[in-house]
């Protein structure tokens, strides 16, 4: 690969992005495709749209050379700053419902193991501290269980109410 | 070619009404599992819980057993006893799978003696049945979980708001004894 070349990422809206590779590769997905078949075509990702693409870009070039720490399990706080979350990373999932959940889809697609960590830390801690009814209404559930279904699985975790 | 689908699409969730005509139960919502394992994983025992009445899949979800032989692991460190990879001892674990290799090791810990006589499967069910625990109240509900490390976990908890001690605790635990901030020199 020659210095300086970029790499070209197309999104399913067929946008092109051209990123340096040491940015681009950060996705597994994308360095595999480089090793097998180089750099001179288009990189073609059909499952990640233009805004999304776009901001995943924002993400490997803000963590190129400034590689994030780990995230505390379980969450002790509902503030990812204090689960040892970056400033800029928690601002940066600081963002619409759905596009977080595009997010998890990209990272989990492309293979960006710290950004797939760092979004699926954000919905768990959207998550956490609320009851079963606030997190039914938060993500637009549908209660599917039968009332008798419902009061049976709210039996088996009882033992933690008491705890 | 990997077909994109949402976390979780209301419009694929909101299905109630349809779901009332139809025999067939819905699918619930199109959730990428790997991916609410990873959330799972962030979570503390008391979240998971909450989470678990919330839809079908998502009880399934949070009764995943590596997420909660996870959770044990956390919890056992540190303890007396308590091993990783190591189902607690004083659990009812009636109706869920257990291997030979579990079995013996509750049964070990339980102090049941003559285990290497004991070949046949079923006599290793009987005898943890006969050393079960005795839980009080809706509490035994507990014997209801679905997950083998859950379950594990939910007889640990419960197991530690006990307050009386049996004999054989008295003998199998390593005291030390601390007198007025300085340890005992009387040989415990």
């Amino acid at each position: 690969m020659a210095d300086g070349e970029k790499l070209k990422l197309k999104s399913s809206q067929g946008e092109i992005f051209e990123v340096d590779p040491e940015v681009a590769t950060m996705s597994t997905l994308i360095k595999n495709m480089v090793e097998d078949s180089g750099t001179d075509e288009e990189i073609p990702l059909p499952n990640v749209k233009t805004a999304i693409l776009s901001k995943v870009i924002d993400y490997c070039k803000y963590h190129k050379d400034n590689p994030p720490e780990e995230i505390q399990k379980p969450l002790k706080s509902t503030n990812l700053v204090e689960c040892g979350v970056s400033e800029w990373d928690s601002e940066y999932v600081n963002i619409e419902q759905e596009v977080l959940f595009e997010l998890i889809l990209a990272a989990n697609y492309l293979d960006i193991k710290s950004l797939l960590d760092l979004t699926c830390a954000k919905v768990a801690s959207m998550i956490k501290g609320k009851n079963t009814e606030e997190i039914r209404k938060q993500f637009n559930i549908v209660n599917d269980f039968t009332p008798e279904e419902e009061a049976q699985v709210r039996e088996e975790n009882r033992w933690c109410e008491d705890a | 070619v990997q077909v994109q689908a949402p976390l979780l699409d209301p419009q694929t969730v909101d299905c109630s009404a349809v779901r009332r005509t139809e025999p067939t139960r819905s699918d619930g919502p199109p959730i990428l599992e790997e991916a609410w394992l990873k959330v799972l994983s962030y979570f503390s025992p008391a979240d998971l819980c909450h989470l678990s009445p919330v839809h079908a899949k998502l009880h399934a979800l949070a009764s995943d057993e590596d997420t909660w032989k996870s959770q044990c692991t956390l919890r056992w460190r540190g303890k007396q006893w308590m091993k990783a990879g190591e189902l607690f001892r004083n659990g009812d674990y009636t109706g869920l799978k257990l291997s030979v290799a579990e079995c013996k090791s509750l049964l070990r810990r339980r102090g049941v003696n003559g285990l290497p006589h004991i070949t046949e499967k079923a006599e290793l069910l009987h005898a943890l049945h006969e050393t079960n625990p005795h839980v009080a109240g809706a509490r035994r509900k507990a014997a209801t979980i679905p997950c083998k490390w859950k379950r594990s976990y939910a007889y640990a908890e419960l197991d530690s708001k006990r307050s009386h001690i049996t004999h054989d605790e008295v003998a199998h635990f390593r005291w030390r004894l601390v007198y007025h901030g300085r340890p005992s020199s009387m040989g415990l």
